[in-house]
């Protein structure tokens, strides 16, 4: 654990440096010009810690739906918060009023979070697989309804297309500084609970008669999960796989308690984004960008086929 | 009913076909594009068009028959159209032409001097080849207007802000920057480019254009932008309607950007 | 150290009745019935994860005035079925059974003690580093019940503690938990009545959701045993042991 926290927080630097050297423009460290310097300073390094910090949140939320979903295919997409999220966010893009996308997603993802769970829970208790079900539809409903948007409005189709592919183009000190926020402030309570998480994979009984809230626990983790979604859907679209992913990978590597999980997870989440991030603007010449999503998502999915054939019982072992 | 005066039937039937698809010019044209309407309206052939987009009011009491990427078949099929204008091949594919059993004009100008082609073209298709070369003359004409300049600026488009894309040399907007005696300075052999602020920011334009319109609805303003910070073009708006379309507008735009270097040189 | 007074607790249309029963410390009591007949219901309530009404003394205290932590350092349950969705060794799993002790964050060295020695006590210390699901049934349920007595709780309560055991390991945990209950209260689930009556002095007996007998083993007898299970029984008694064996299904007996 020790080893593999070290040598994911030195990948992590070496990420961030890398990164942040290179890009569209070509900037020598030592003699920088002052359009350089101002490069650097106002457009690579927020973007690099944005596409960092949202990185981390899409990890840990996934990681945290897994917890509560009971199931290690959950994820943001699974649950629907992603595309309510999203919803909010292409609405902000229709009304014309793009500064408060951000916004609107936050609205959106919560609306969702509040549907699936109102949904899911039976006398005040959650039912995972019913919460699974309830996400698959607020997803697909969701979908449609920004399908519908999408058809509604021809001229800004590029820029929804855009926000369901994902993107750091518009990163800020701001932006950097509230994910910061919010990423800290959920592993801070999420640690809290290390315990607790590792003891939801029992059945309900075992954990209830351990002591553990249950019902409790669930519902902060889910809150939590919804909450980072909304956070990165809102700065960053949409941007799959990196909440099944990374967590995954975690996972093979033989670190399955929480206390393991989560750090490694947040870390790896970084690590992994900031690196699709460096694709994503420098895979194509003259400073054009590719959708982040893309990327993730032929990474992921070429991952996951990978997983698929060789490693089939890793993958189901969770029965 | 004896036979001949059937045979007679048919081939009255027939004559009058021919004539309606060739002899005569058309008469029922759908407007798939709206850049391309004011030009049918300067051709005057404003009577003839009986569809058009959603959002094209060029003419009145036009039927409209859904947006310019899914126009709405059965409207298309119910206007039995004779000539269909369309913008691109990718928009409106050949196939569905077919089987619509029309003509269609592919309406796509990439630069002013196509435009002026275009025009011609249309004229020629419409049988109005005077008021076809009417038009290019006063066109062309307009573009007298233009004054040279001392230098030569350059320039960045923007198209849109979220995600922040620009015109690249294939857009009409790269040609309306050189007849107005400036630079595009983004190259890439494409309408739209994806672009990373950096790249906007060591491409140091003096003239940075944002577009605001369908497009780009409520843009922040670039000086506003965190990652602008640095940027030290001058920042102009302008509208959407006036530039980004390839029309007659477009050579108005010409003049009025040919204005606006003027000060900027100054 | 358990008082119960007037229990009622309902569940759809199952009603569980118990009207009055004291349990001490240094007891070891095995509940019996029929499938369906209350005991995991009966243990449920006591252990706090279903509502019942009536009067309820956990350790000199009202049990709904107890803080929830410290309900579950009282008392620990082995529930009948357990299931595990994350590949935890054996080690860990014990582990987690010292829950209640926790800050939520970390276990300590106390725990992790009380761990090895209980692995120990259960003779599953071999297993600690395999992983809990790719054991056999068997080992499974002692790992289980190693889960439930690491938490070293005055009160245990072990639904089915010897379902798929092998006889050896039975005599083993049976023994264990004869000398566990010397300073606690054990109450435990068991199928056999012939291990039973055989093992333990006390006996809880339901008949559809009632605490019907509260026996000593020497109050036992073959009409009272023949009425809660529905067949007829026979007692063979040999010095100082019991035997008790089946004659099949009995209708006079209802």
């Amino acid at each position: 654990m020790k080893k593999a926290m070290y040598s994911l927080i030195l990948l992590l630097i070496l990420m961030v440096v890398l990164a942040t050297l290179k890009g569209a423009v070509s900037i020598d460290l030592f003699h920088m010009s002052n359009t350089e310097r101002d490069i650097l300073l106002f457009v690579r390094l927020p973007r690099v810690m944005l596409s960092g910090l949202v990185g981390s949140a899409l990890a840990l939320s996934g990681l945290l739906f897994q917890y509560v979903m009971k199931n290690p295919l959950a994820d943001s997409f699974t649950t629907g918060v992603s595309a309510s999220s999203a919803m909010g966010a292409v609405v902000a893009i229709l009304l014309g009023l793009g500064f408060l996308i951000p916004l609107f997603a936050l609205a959106g993802g919560i609306t969702g979070l509040v549907i699936v769970y109102k949904i899911s829970s039976v006398r005040g208790r959650v039912q995972p697989i019913t919460m699974l079900l309830a996400g698959i539809v607020l997803s697909t409903f969701s979908s449609a309804t920004i399908s519908f948007m999408k058809f509604l409005s021809d001229d800004a189709v590029s820029s929804i297309i855009f926000w369901l592919m994902g993107g750091f183009q518009d990163a800020s000190v701001k932006k950097v500084l509230a994910l910061l926020v919010v990423v800290m402030l959920s592993f801070l309570l999420v640690r809290r609970h290390y315990l607790g998480l590792d003891i939801l994979s029992f059945d309900d009984t075992t954990a209830l008669s351990s002591g553990v809230e249950v019902d409790r626990l669930r519902k902060e983790a889910f809150f939590l999960a919804a909450l980072l979604t909304a956070f990165s859907v809102g700065y960053a679209g949409i941007i799959g796989f990196v909440g099944l992913i990374v967590p995954h990978v975690i996972r093979l590597m033989r670190f399955v308690k929480a206390s393991e999980l989560v750090p490694l997870s947040i870390l790896g989440g970084a690590v992994f984004m900031i690196f699709n991030d460096l694709l994503s603007r420098t895979l194509l010449s003259e400073g054009q960008e590719l959708p982040v999503g893309i990327i993730t998502s032929s990474i992921g999915g070429l991952f996951f086929l990978y997983l698929l054939i060789k490693r089939k019982r890793e993958l189901y072992y969770f029965d | 009913m004896n036979s001949r005066l059937k045979g007679v039937l048919i081939f009255a039937v027939m004559m009058l076909f021919f004539f309606a698809s060739n002899a005569q010019a058309y008469q029922r044209i759908v407007v798939l594009y709206a850049a391309a309407s004011p030009v049918l309206k300067e051709l005057g052939v404003s009577d003839r068009v009986v569809g058009v987009t959603r959002t094209d009011h060029t003419f009145k009491g036009v039927r409209s028959v859904g947006s310019h990427l899914r126009p709405n078949m059965e409207l298309l099929k119910a206007l039995k159209p004779d000539l269909i204008v369309a913008g691109s091949k990718r928009a409106f594919p050949e196939e569905i032409s077919k089987r619509l059993r029309t003509d269609v004009f592919y309406y796509d100008p990439r630069s002013l001097e196509d435009i002026l082609f275009k025009i011609k073209a249309l004229g020629k298709l419409l049988k109005r080849q005077k008021r076809a070369e009417e038009l290019i003359k006063r066109l062309k004409g307009k573009l007298q207007e233009v004054k040279p300049l001392k230098g030569k600026p350059t320039v960045v488009y923007e198209i849109m802000e979220r995600p922040l894309k620009v015109a690249g040399s294939k857009s009409i907007i790269n040609s309306i920057i050189a007849h107005a005696g400036g630079e595009n300075l983004v190259k890439v052999k494409k309408k739209h480019v994806l672009i990373s602020p950096e790249r906007v920011i060591s491409l140091n334009p003096d003239v940075y254009i944002y577009q605001v319109g369908p497009m780009n609805k409520k843009p922040t303003t670039p000086s506003e932008r965190p990652y602008y910070k640095s940027l030290r073009a001058k920042v102009i708006k302008v509208d959407e309607y006036e530039f980004a379309r390839p029309g007659i507008n477009a050579f108005q735009a010409v003049v009025d950007l040919n204005r606006i270097f003027m000060e900027v040189i100054k | 150290m358990i008082n119960l007074k007037g229990i009622v607790a309902k569940q759809g249309g199952f009603t569980l009745k118990v009207d009055s029963l004291s349990l001490s410390r240094g007891e070891l009591v095995a509940v019996l019935g029929n499938n369906g007949s209350g005991k995991s219901t009966f243990l449920s309530v006591l252990s706090g994860l279903k509502p019942f009404r009536g009067k309820y003394i956990l350790d000199g205290r009202e049990f709904g005035s107890l803080p929830a932590i410290e309900r579950h350092r009282l008392i620990s349950l082995l529930p009948q079925q357990s299931s595990l969705n994350m590949p935890f060794d054996v080690q860990y799993v014990v582990l987690t059974g010292r829950y209640p002790y926790t800050d939520g964050r970390g276990y300590s060295s106390k725990d992790m003690e009380c761990t090895e020695e209980t692995l120990r006590r259960l003779d599953i210390y071999h297993l600690r580093h395999r992983l809990f699901n790719e054991l056999s049934g068997g080992e499974r349920q002692r790992v289980l019940l190693a889960r439930v007595i690491n938490r070293d709780s005055p009160v245990m309560l072990l639904d089915e503690p010897l379902s798929g055991v092998d006889l050896r390991h039975q005599h083993e945990i049976i023994d264990l938990l004869k000398e566990l209950s010397s300073d606690k209260t054990i109450l435990l689930v068991v199928h056999d009545i012939s291990l039973a009556v055989r093992e333990f002095k006390r006996f809880l007996f339901f008949v559809k959701g009632t605490l019907r007998y509260d026996l000593y083993r020497e109050n036992l007898d073959e009409e009272r045993l023949s009425e809660v299970f529905q067949v007829r029984l026979r007692f063979i008694k040999n010095d100082e042991s019991l035997f008790v064996y089946s004659e099949g299904k009995n209708r006079e007996a209802l």
